[in-house]
């Protein structure tokens, strides 16, 4: 009961990460570099909190939760450093 | 030799957390659908396979069925990488 | 030896790899394994600093607290403004390997404040932040960083 409870909150408030940071994107005032902060407020750490409420969830399938974790991580980190990248050259 | 799959039934919360999931995942499309230029689709557009992947998984976590939540996670792998070669891509040009 | 060492290392970073994506610690498994990272190329290994990775690798741990703190502070700037400004490249990064530069810009993009665009020159990171337009000093911070 108690770690259903943790795992729903913890759900709720990586939601509330994704619907913060995905909103700013349809504003057309902020630069794209504000858009790329916001972003990763919502994809890694709103996802990352929605990847730790499944693990208190569901605690032994660890391996593959885990390695969805590490790969989100990576990959949002680089592609938001190459993007990043790309708009500062055309600046 | 017949195995039956067990497959738990979703309760109220659930269907609510999926179906506002479902909700915040439609704003990257119309973010796509707005702007112009090719970097801030690309962002977009990752933004959008991210959700997606992760809705597979929590429902897949949430009916008890494993092989879904699998599925999820190689789409969270495969689709990032994915979008990682197109802005790549983007860079060389 | 201490080129073993790192050979190891490296050895071990993949088979752990192996074992998450896997998930099961049979013995066929664990030889199909290290078969696999065998044929995978090594690279330039020689190069390899142990200690300045060590060290990055245990900052990489305090992490997840400064992106949950980062990502409030962002959340409560309400009216946001752009600025770049300058940061040194650690000791560690400069003298170290490639990998341990990699994790010194993976600290700075994965958290929510801060996002590396590039390398100014050899020596800083060219960093771009938000800052609040509503304090009166911002333009004054943004010169003397």
């Amino acid at each position: 009961m108690t770690t259903s409870f943790v795992s729903y909150t913890t759900l709720l408030i990586g939601l509330f990460f994704w619907t913060w940071g995905t909103f700013p994107i349809l504003n057309r005032e902020h630069s794209i570099f504000y858009k790329l902060h916001t972003l990763t407020v919502s994809d890694s750490v709103g996802s990352l909190l929605i990847i730790l409420g499944l693990l208190i969830r569901v605690p032994q399938y660890w391996p593959l939760l885990f390695v969805a974790a590490v790969s989100l991580a990576l990959w949002n980190t680089i592609s938001s450093y190459i993007l990043g990248n790309i708009s500062d050259r055309r600046l | 030799m017949t195995e039956t799959i067990k497959v738990d039934h979703l309760e109220g919360i659930q269907y609510i957390i999926i179906y506002l999931m479902l909700l915040v995942s439609l704003i990257p499309v119309i973010a796509i659908s707005r702007s112009k230029e090719t970097t801030e689709r690309i962002a977009y557009a990752s933004s959008f396979g991210n959700k997606l992947a992760l809705i597979i998984l929590v429902s897949g976590v949430f009916r008890g069925d494993w092989m879904i939540a699998c599925i999820g996670a190689f789409i969270l792998i495969v689709g990032d990488a994915g979008m990682l070669i197109l802005s790549l891509l983007e860079m060389r040009i | 030896m201490t080129n073993f060492f790192r050979l190891c290392l490296i050895l071990l970073f993949r088979m752990t790899f192996w074992c998450l994506v896997t998930a099961s610690f049979e013995l066929t498994n664990i030889l199909i394994g290290i078969a696999i990272c065998l044929l995978i190329p090594f690279g330039d290994f020689r190069k390899l600093k142990l200690y300045p990775l060590i060290r990055e690798t245990l900052l990489t741990l305090r992490l997840p607290f400064d992106m949950i703190k980062e990502s409030f502070q962002l959340i409560f700037i309400s009216d946001p403004i752009d600025g770049f400004t300058k940061q040194k490249l650690t000791s560690r990064a400069k003298s170290g390997s490639r990998f341990s530069k990699f994790l010194d810009l993976f600290r700075m993009t994965f958290t929510p404040m801060t996002l590396v665009t590039g390398l100014e020159d050899s020596e800083t990171w060219r960093v771009h932040t938000v800052f609040s337009s509503s304090t009166v000093n911002n333009e004054n911070e943004v010169d003397s960083k």
